[in-house]
Order: structure tokens, then C-alpha cells, then sequence
């Protein structure tokens, strides 16, 4: 009892990292996941689009209107370039000064347009193209009858059926958590076991521990319980933060698969935490290796950057980092229509790599503690 | 005694592994995980043509405005889609094992669109096929159209092909250049590492007054002045900070990473951004009376906030920060070297002028408030 009162003493010591790693969990998740629909049946993807209008005329107007049902339309917006390259906006467009004129005299307006080709800006670009060759082939003279055309063309909307049952969008939003967990679930770790093991370690306090009346091997038990204890509490409070943050999905066979898996990956942080606290005996150098360990891995393995997203070259690296089964293990649990023992077959060898893993790690820093045992 | 002073604190400066550490490995091992992160990302937000597959029937194959849209636009290099026929069980199967994003079914007086999931690439296959549609209706319109006045439908359905054909969209791209979005990750880099500076400031000043450390008090006891022992310290810290900001510059150069900036501009921020980051140091050292490990977290603590502001962990909240609590980034450091890049990125030379004028500020506000700070700090014999 002595040593675990100790133990929670120095993680309340050092619980500032702690916090500074769950803000930024909480943080980035809330950034990134902005979006709130339920999308089990289908929802259009709206665009961002700034539209420029120099014209200002009915036919103008008219297709700013367009716009404002089929996407998300931004009007005097000081500075497009920043919009453009900050991905807030993907697609501009500048209707010129004259445009009706053009189109009732038959000879329209060329239409400017900025975009960064990206599939937003390739949605924005067909529903453009889509107005401009409706107004080329009615070809009509008065602007009235031309929009009252207009109108009765842009009416169709196709049937769409959703296949997939899951609720995409909020699994989504939980694979970002969960991958992001990566980072602040290691990263928190790996620092409160360095620390406080360290302590442990000192060569005055390990002289008094050695000599004290309590069996050396108990003492390792205790810390490595007392470690494992505190774990579950950090993972706890990041499972309920998923809760409120990503809400009910996390109810559903897929998202208590994912929370049992962030369960397995717990305990491979606390055994890379115990194995770094055994290794690392220059206190200088902590903040340094945890820096190293969990920023690498976070970025090299999909925590921060999807696995999609990452060259090739780089997941081929990936692949010897044990976290990266865990966040393809996420990724695969996502798109599992249905939870059976058949399709979590997949998830299995993510399973037995991270749980080998952390055996591993344990023995290993079981061995270096016990040659560290020695003192001359 | 300059130049004496100068040349034992670059030893000392260079002889503390934890400091050449966060000064010159972590930016380039940041520098490193950002390029093998972020090196695919342009090309990962670019538009793809879309697998979709269309059930091959006879209501498809009747069909004639739909088969000339989807022809035109599954082929060439800027194609919309690649398009495969299939059977009902067939597309089915292809949704099902994610080899495409939808299916198209063709009925009588209609069609069907099928995607596993929402997203983007379900609005664009709903927003072609709706078009079809459109152009559907519109050509049955201007076929009847002819038939009024020629009462040939041959002739009728031919000009109606005429003028579908004849379709005419003046549309012209004006994008400025290749928005590279990665690059602000670099620049939010860069001015993190600028910002540095502030750590070895921070040292060297530590060694330098006697209210700090012990070498302070040796170094203050001996008969030099405090003006050049703060100057060479500064000075030095400056050397080791620029060799650092020159060696990350150097490492992006080689492993291919664009900054987009000209160099005698580059040169500018880095010089100016180095010393906002010893100003920072030299006022976050002498304005308090606390232990040197504390100050170190203060230092840590701002440089980081500054950076995170300025797009270090994500370009999003630089622009929500711009956008919505301008003041913060007008006197953040870290955004004035971020956004002085950015300047050089566009060419604006009014921007960039702006915020090396605000660097400039920056560095004379904080050093006046640490000479002012230091000024007649004498010690007592007791």
C-alpha cells in the first residue's frame, strides 16, 4: 500500500503532462469533427463556395441561389487566397460584370473560377457546368422566361439508396478519436511511468527500498499494479470523453469492439512506459525520448495523418511499429458491416502482434530491471 | 572581455547535449516525421476519377443522353468516372467489397443511384445523374419543340442532337498557383524552431546573472561589465540559434521540401524570427525571480502556445484564429514568422513588410522591458 500511496502521490505531482495530452485529445477531436448528421440515409455533401458577384442582376442572383441550395455559398469574403489555401472554401466563382446582358444577347460571359481541385471543388465545377449548359440551350431572350426554365430543369432529384447500415459519419468520428488516442494515451504513459519509475530509481531511495523489510519482487509487482491501476483509470476517463464526444455509436458492437481494442492497446503503452523507465537513466534526456516515441510513432503509424492518406513507402516502415495494428485494426472495425467471429477474423493477427508485443516489452524490462538491481 | 565572453558561452552553449537537442535534432526530427506524414497529402485531397459500375439493361441501353454523358465523361485524363457494366448481382458484389462507390440502374421513366455510404463522391454520381435527367427531359422538350414547326421527327431528334452537341460553357480557371497546404506545417516549423532561441537566451542569461545560478555569481563578481557580458551571451545565443534555424533550412532543402520563399525574404523572418525568440528568453529570465527549471517550462509553455496558434498542430486553427481573435496572432510571434512565409508564398510584399515591421516591434518592446528590468541591479556586501 506503501508504494502504490507513493505512486498516485507522484502522478498527482506530474499530472500537468497528463492534462496537457487529454486537452489536446479533446481539443483536435472537437476541431476536426465538426459535422452532427446522422447519415443512414443519404445526405448531399454540400461544397464550400465563394461566389463573387459583379453582375448583380436577376439571372445573377438566380444562380446565386442555385448555389445556396447545392452548397455552402460564402459572399464577401475579404481575402479568397487565404479561404482557397485554408481549405475553407474550395471553389470560387466570379460572375462578371454583364453576364445577363451576355447570355439574353446569346453570347455568354466567360465565368472565372478558382479552385484546388480537390473533390469538393470537382463538385462545385459540375453543378457550374451543369447551370451554364441549361442557359446555352434554352437560349432564351427574356430573362423572366428564362429563369422560370431554369427553375422547372433544376428540379430532378434522383433516388439514392444507402447500402450500408452503419452509421458512417459517427464511426468516423470515433476511428479519429480512437486513432488520436494513440498519441495522448502513449504519450501519457510513457511520461508518468518514466517519471515516476525514475524516482523509484534513484540510488538513494532503490538503497533504501533494497534494504527495507519488503521482498524486492514484491515491490516490482506493486509498481507494475499500481502502473496498471493508473492506467485503467486514464483509459477510463478517455473511454467516457469518447462517450460525450462521439456520442452512442460507441454503444454499438463496433465501437465496444474499438473500445476493447484501445483496452489491449493500453496495455502495450504501459509495457513500452515500463520498458523506456527501465531503459532511460539520464533524467535530462526523458522529455526528449517520450518526444521521439510517441511523436514518431503517432505520425509515421496514421494517429495524426490517415493510414489512406500515407506514401507507400511509408507504411511499409509502419509496419514494423506495433502501433500501427492498432490503428488498422480501428480502421478495419469501422467498415465491418456486421460484428461476427467471420469478419473480426481480419482483426485478429492486429490482436496477437500488439499482445505479443506487450509480453515482450515486459520481459524485457523485467531483465533490465534485475541487472539494474545491482548496485557496486 | 567581449569576444573572452563570447567564446566560453558558445562552449559552454555547445557543450549542453539537452539544449543542442531541442535546438538543432528536434526540428529535424520534426522536419523528418512531417515530410513522411504530410508527403502524400496534396495528392491525397485531389480529385480521383470514381469507380462506378451501370446495370446493363435495356432501359440504359434506350437511353441515348445518358450513354453520350457517361461516355464523355469517363474518358480522357480528367475523367469524372471509370464506369464498368455489370449485372444487378454483379454491382451488388463490387459495392459490397469496396472495389466501387456506386451503382446506376436504369428502369422505365427513371433511374436508381446505390452507394454504400454518404460522401462526396455519392453527391457527384447524384449531381451527374440528376444533369442526365435534366438533359433528358430538356431534349425531349426541344424535340417536340422541332416537331411543331417541321413535323419530321428524324430531323427533329437530329437538331435537338445538334444543339446538345453544340453546348458551349465558357468557364476559365484563374487559380493563383498549386496551393500546397503542407507548407504551413513547415513554416509553423520553422517558427517553432525560431522560437527556440528563447532556451538558450534563457541559458545564457542563467549563466550570466548572480540572482540565477552560481556561474552567474562568479561571472558577475569579476570586474566586466554587465552590458558585455549580456551582449556577448545574447550574441552567442544567436549564433547557435541561426546554425540551427540554417541546418533545419538546409535539411528541408535536402530531403526535397518547396518553401516557396526567396531566400534573401527567408533570410529576413529567420534572422528576425531567431530574435524575437532570444527577446522572448531574455524577458522571460530577468522579469521573474523564479528557479531556471521554472522559467524553462514558461518558456516551453509560450513557445509552444505561440506555435499552436500559428498552425503547428493543424492549419485550421491559425485561420480561426485570424479570422475570429485577430489581436491574439497580431502579437504572436510564431504567426508574424508563419505569416511573413506565407507572404513570400504569394508574393505580398505589403503583408510581408507588416509582419517583419511587427517582428521588429516585438524584439524592441521586450528587450526595453528587460534592460529596464536589469538596469541598477547591484549587490549589497553583507
Amino acid at each position: 500500500m506503501t508504494v502504490f500511496k507513493t505512486f498516485l502521490k507522484l502522478v498527482n505531482k506530474n499530472k500537468g503532462q497528463l492534462i496537457l495530452y487529454t486537452v489536446l485529445l479533446i481539443t483536435f477531436t472537437c476541431i476536426t469533427i465538426s459535422s452532427d448528421n446522422a447519415n443512414m440515409n443519404y445526405v448531399d455533401v454540400k461544397p464550400d463556395v465563394i461566389i463573387v458577384d459583379n453582375d448583380n442582376t436577376k439571372l445573377s442572383r438566380h444562380l446565386k441561389k442555385y448555389f445556396k441550395d447545392n452548397a455552402n455559398v460564402k459572399e464577401n469574403v475579404d481575402n479568397v487566397e487565404d479561404e482557397l489555401f485554408y481549405r475553407f472554401s474550395s471553389y470560387v466563382i466570379y460572375i462578371p460584370e454583364g453576364f445577363e446582358g451576355s447570355v439574353i444577347n446569346g453570347n455568354m460571359k466567360e465565368i472565372e473560377y478558382k479552385s484546388v481541385d480537390d473533390y469538393g471543388s470537382s463538385l462545385a465545377s459540375i453543378l457550374l457546368n451543369k447551370y451554364l449548359s441549361l442557359l446555352d440551350i434554352y437560349n432564351e431572350r427574356d430573362v423572366d422566361d428564362l429563369i422560370l426554365k431554369m427553375d422547372s430543369s433544376l428540379k430532378t432529384n434522383t433516388k439514392v439508396e444507402v447500402s450500408s447500415s452503419l452509421d458512417t459519419d459517427k464511426l468516423s468520428k470515433a476511428e479519429f478519436y480512437y486513432s488520436f488516442m494513440n498519441y495522448s494515451l502513449l504519450a501519457g504513459c510513457i511520461y508518468t511511468l518514466v517519471v515516476i519509475l525514475s524516482i523509484f530509481r534513484e540510488k538513494n531511495i532503490l538503497k533504501r527500498n533494497i534494504i527495507s523489510s519488503m521482498n524486492y519482487n514484491k515491490l516490482n509487482k506493486q509498481l507494475l499494479l499500481s502502473s496498471l491501476l493508473f492506467g485503467i483509470i486514464i483509459w477510463l476517463i478517455y473511454v467516457l470523453l469518447s462517450f460525450i464526444i462521439v456520442g452512442k455509436v460507441m454503444l454499438t458492437a463496433n465501437g465496444l469492439c474499438i473500445i476493447a481494442l484501445s483496452f489491449i492497446f493500453l496495455l502495450y503503452c504501459l509495457a513500452i512506459g515500463f520498458l523506456v523507465a527501465n531503459l532511460i537513466s539520464n533524467k535530462n534526456a526523458i522529455s526528449g525520448i517520450i518526444n521521439v516515441i510517441s511523436l514518431g510513432t503517432s505520425f509515421l503509424c496514421g494517429s495524426f495523418v490517415r493510414l489512406e492518406f500515407l506514401p507507400a513507402n511509408v507504411l511499409k516502415i509502419s509496419k514494423f511499429i506495433p502501433n500501427y495494428y492498432y490503428i488498422d485494426a480501428i480502421d478495419k472495425l469501422v467498415g465491418i458491416e456486421k460484428i461476427s467471429l467471420v469478419t473480426l477474423k481480419p482483426i485478429l493477427l492486429n490482436v496477437v502482434v500488439l499482445v505479443i508485443t506487450t509480453i515482450v516489452f515486459i520481459l524485457v524490462a523485467g531483465i533490465i530491471s534485475l541487472k539494474k538491481r545491482k548496485i557496486a | 572581455m567581449f569576444f573572452h565572453n563570447l567564446k566560453y558561452s558558445l562552449k559552454s552553449l555547445i557543450k549542453n547535449k539537452g539544449l543542442l537537442f531541442w535546438t538543432f535534432l528536434f526540428p529535424l526530427l520534426m522536419a523528418t516525421l512531417f515530410n513522411m506524414a504530410f508527403g502524400n497529402w496534396v495528392e491525397s485531397e485531389k480529385f480521383e476519377s470514381i469507380d462506378i459500375a451501370i446495370i446493363k439493361n435495356s432501359y440504359y441501353e434506350d437511353n441515348d443522353v445518358a450513354k453520350r454523358v457517361f461516355e464523355s465523361i469517363s474518358s480522357g485524363e480528367d475523367r469524372v468516372f471509370n464506369i464498368t457494366y455489370v449485372s444487378d448481382d454483379v454491382a451488388l458484389k463490387l459495392l459490397k467489397d469496396d472495389k466501387i462507390t456506386g451503382y446506376i440502374k436504369y428502369y422505365d421513366g427513371g433511374s436508381d443511384i446505390t452507394v454504400k455510404s454518404n460522401g462526396v463522391s455519392a453527391t457527384i454520381i447524384k449531381s451527374v445523374v440528376d444533369e442526365i435527367d435534366t438533359y433528358n427531359v430538356m431534349f425531349n422538350d426541344l424535340v417536340e419543340k422541332e416537331l411543331t414547326s417541321s413535323f419530321d421527327i428524324d430531323r427533329a431528334v437530329a437538331e435537338a442532337i445538334k444543339k446538345f452537341e453544340n453546348i458551349q460553357v465558357k468557364t476559365k480557371d484563374v487559380s493563383v498557383k498549386k496551393l500546397d497546404i503542407a507548407v504551413i506545417e513547415y513554416y509553423s516549423l520553422l517558427s517553432m524552431t525560431c522560437l527556440y532561441g528563447g532556451f538558450i537566451a534563457l541559458t545564457c542569461i542563467s549563466n550570466s546573472l548572480a540572482s540565477i545560478s552560481s556561474r552567474g555569481k562568479r561571472v558577475e563578481v569579476a570586474p566586466t561589465k554587465k552590458s558585455v557580458i549580456i551582449l556577448s551571451s545574447l550574441l552567442s545565443s544567436f549564433i547557435v540559434q541561426m546554425i540551427g534555424v540554417l541546418l533545419l533550412l538546409a535539411y528541408l532543402k535536402l530531403i526535397g521540401v518547396n518553401l516557396y520563399a526567396n531566400v534573401l525574404g527567408l533570410m529576413v523572418v529567420t534572422v528576425l524570427g531567431v530574435l524575437a525568440g532570444i527577446a522572448l528568453g531574455l524577458l522571460i529570465s530577468v522579469v521573474n525571480n523564479k528557479n531556471e527549471g521554472v522559467k524553462f517550462e514558461i518558456v516551453i509553455a509560450v513557445s509552444m502556445a505561440c506555435s499552436v496558434l500559428a498552425g503547428l498542430t493543424g492549419v485550421s486553427l491559425k485561420y480561426v484564429v485570424d479570422s475570429n481573435f485577430p489581436i491574439i496572432n497580431k502579437i504572436n510571434p510564431a504567426a508574424m514568422i508563419t505569416d511573413g512565409l506565407y507572404a513570400l508564398y504569394y508574393e505580398d510584399i505589403s503583408r510581408f513588410n507588416y509582419n517583419m515591421i511587427s517582428l521588429i516591434i516585438f524584439i524592441v518592446v521586450l528587450v526595453f522591458i528587460s534592460v529596464v528590468s536589469l538596469r541598477r541591479k547591484k549587490y549589497d556586501s553583507i
